[in-house]
């Protein structure tokens, strides 16, 4: 957020701008299929080493064969101790997923930020997400309510409940008329985030014994992953990617110019207001889940934009497909490097992922970006 | 009611008494009725004391008025029966009762003003934020800052450093002395060999107690195969699947707070088949006796011992 208020253009032009024409002719004319191949294997590889790694210690053939055992008529876990198929299936595979669920939302939603706000800072904490689950979260945790509601956990609806109305208040504090100005809304956001930090600053002052659980939300982590988890975070998360995905071009077109935009007749304000709709209820639930991982939103978009150009179409669909990944090998460090000790994944998406970014940055200087 | 079942009351609350009275030592401080305070010792000073800092501090005559800032440091204080020279505790100080009618201070987030508001001549403090004890020195209060100790061991010193610093010091010997009675005596109690496997939950993301902790230390004075061990830190958080595989025989809960329970951990998947879990060996313990580093952590090794070895208090 500091980096932000020091940040001074807040409206940079977006990287396409400078491309020649030819060049960025050839950029969209490249076919999108093998990059996205390639992203589904990484993706799947990555899924699977975590899959068969963790402090448990459970052999390579066993992992194997408990996960076949499950095809209909394959019965290989004989002579296997229970508490290795609860640990592979309830305990192991709904972590890799809710990781990568999670990397893949932040990553999305990052773009998305980036694209409508025309901004490289943008990512998914910009306008409140973050500070808002936090705080959501602490209430429950300080006030010492019941923690479930219906079978679920409140801690997510809380946190998911504060991402909204976070959201929401720095939405309708920004909006002048019809428009929500970006530079307003960035403002708000940052106005926003300082305040519901300050809260959950004092919050967690006056209460000494919850202290930890905060912290958890705060620094985020998947040690309490589970199948009900990521279940609560799919309705809200696939119909945001698929409204995202669709809209691709439109970014592309916004990107260049607001005015132009609207000369080709694209309604600029109710697009903002769906992408960044769509973009903030998927980072909420995932955040909701999660606690808040840093990094993932702001790094992975721009790795792919300097590796791949920017292209809306392509940047989304592989800021997707590359921030699961990317989370979920960061959550396979966090379990492992330290075990049978958990290191907040916040910390190692940091550690990891910013060398790779600056060295990237290196090597791309006085290139495409 | 007739006769007969009113005497078979009065019989059950008679055996039940002396139930209690049997198993129970008297405790070595009672948070219903506050110790006696003893007339402080004045012969030995001026005493020079080092606190957790490496300052010494200097002492010309007993304090006679203290500003207890934390839980721990005030029960020791009461149990040495110095608590004649308590005149302030700090917001987390709730044994002995009689301290609510003290004035309270914040010690997580304490304002110098408001501590030297209290006329106190001695401030005890359990951690320092932001150079604190500098301000506090400056306005001239003498201050003694007691890190909070990471074994019964480091609870012994902290007694007779207050002792000595109190005008207590004999008294500090003897409550040191009871304590290490008390403790090899319900050692002696336990079982020969290594004791169940443990895993003690301080949140519901699975942060646990481990060695080099206060709590780590009770559960090896108690011989049991605190699961956290393994880590090899003092406050580390585990992982699910590492609990799982580690198979905890009993699983004690200091999360009753945050909404945590036997059923809630019996409902997480994959722990149903942790033996705690299918023994009907989860239990909810109370955070601030267990992990109260002062006179009543004879009681909690008690609470915990019941708990560890159900078999042996039968």
């Amino acid at each position: 957020m500091n980096i932000l208020r020091r940040a001074e253009p807040l409206e940079l032009p977006a990287p396409s701008v400078d491309l020649p024409a030819a060049d960025l002719l050839a950029l969209v004319r490249r076919p999108l299929w093998p990059r996205l191949l390639l992203g589904v294997a990484v993706l799947l590889a990555v899924a699977l080493v975590a899959l068969a790694v963790g402090p448990a210690g459970i052999p390579l053939d066993a992992t194997v064969r408990i996960l076949l055992s499950r095809l209909p008529g394959v019965d290989l876990a004989d002579g296997l101790p229970r508490s290795w198929d609860d640990i592979i299936w309830q305990v192991r595979l709904p972590r890799v997923l809710l990781a990568g669920l999670v990397g893949a939302t932040l990553a999305m939603s990052g773009a998305t930020y980036q694209g409508v706000f025309r901004n490289p800072l943008a990512e998914p904490y910009l306008i409140g997400v973050a500070t808002g689950a936090a705080l959501g979260a602490t209430i429950v945790v300080v006030s010492e309510a019941s923690v479930s509601w219906h079978g679920l956990s409140l801690l997510p609806l809380a946190a998911f409940a504060g991402a909204l109305s976070a959201v929401v208040l720095v939405y309708s504090v920004a909006r002048v008329g019809g428009t929500v100005p970006s530079t307003t809304l960035i403002l708000a956001g940052v106005a926003v985030a300082s305040l519901f930090t300050a809260i959950t600053a004092f919050l967690m002052l006056r209460t000494t014994t919850h202290t930890l659980s905060v912290f958890s939300v705060v620094l985020g982590g998947f040690n309490t992953a589970s199948w009900p988890r990521l279940a609560w975070t799919l309705p809200y998360v696939l119909p945001a990617t698929v409204v995202i995905m669709a809209h691709g071009r439109i970014l592309n077109v916004l990107n260049l110019d607001e005015h132009q935009a609207r000369q080709v007749g694209v309604d600029v304000e109710r697009t903002k207001l769906l992408l960044l709709g769509a973009a903030s209820l998927a980072a909420a639930a995932a955040v909701s889940v999660s606690g808040t991982i840093g990094f993932v939103g702001l790094i992975v978009p721009h790795t792919v934009r300097l590796l791949w150009g920017p292209d809306n179409r392509r940047l989304l669909p592989m800021s997707l497909l590359l921030g699961g990944a990317f989370l979920i090998l960061a959550d396979l460090v966090a379990r492992t490097v330290d075990q049978p000790s958990e290191v907040p994944v916040g910390i190692i998406t940091a550690f990891c992922g910013v060398p790779f970014f600056l060295f990237l940055l290196r090597r791309a200087k006085g290139a495409v970006y | 009611m007739n006769l007969r079942s009113l005497l078979v009351l009065f019989a059950a609350v008679l055996l039940f008494a002396a139930a209690c009275g049997d198993a129970e030592p008297s405790p070595v401080l009672s948070c219903r009725q506050a110790p006696p305070s003893t007339q402080a010792d004045a012969s030995a000073f001026p005493v020079t004391v080092e606190d957790s800092t490496g300052d010494s501090v200097t002492l010309e005559a007993p304090p006679s008025a203290i500003a207890s800032l934390s839980a721990g440091h005030t029960e020791i204080l009461y149990a040495l029966g110095a608590g004649g020279q308590v005149v302030a505790v700090d917001k987390t100080s709730d044994c002995p009762q009689a301290v609510s009618q003290l004035p309270q201070v914040d010690a997580f987030s304490p304002s110098a003003e408001a501590i030297a508001g209290l006329n106190a001549d001695l401030v005890v403090l359990f951690f320092g934020p932001a150079d604190l004890k500098q301000s506090l020195e400056q306005l001239g209060l003498k201050v003694l800052l007691l890190n909070s100790p990471e074994s019964v061991q480091g609870v012994y010193e902290q007694v007779a450093l207050l002792g000595r610093a109190t005008g207590h010091a004999t008294a500090a010997e003897d409550l040191v002395e009871r304590m290490r009675d008390d403790i090899e005596r319900l050692q002696d109690g336990l079982p020969d060999g290594e004791g169940p496997r443990v895993f003690h939950e301080i949140d519901s993301t699975y942060y646990t107690a481990g060695p080099g902790s206060f709590i780590g230390d009770l559960y090896s004075l108690l011989r049991a195969r605190n699961i956290a061990d393994a880590t090899g830190q003092a406050y580390p958080q585990i992982s699910a699947e590492a609990i799982i595989q580690a198979d905890p025989e009993v699983i004690l809960l200091a999360d009753e707070d945050a909404g945590e329970s036997p059923a809630t951990v019996a409902a997480r998947p994959g722990w149903g088949e942790i033996s705690a879990v299918k023994n009907a060996r989860v239990h909810v313990v109370d955070p601030d006796i267990v992990s109260r580093p002062g006179p009543r952590l004879v009681d909690a090794l008690q609470t915990l011992a019941r708990l560890l070895y159900p078999e042996q208090f039968e």
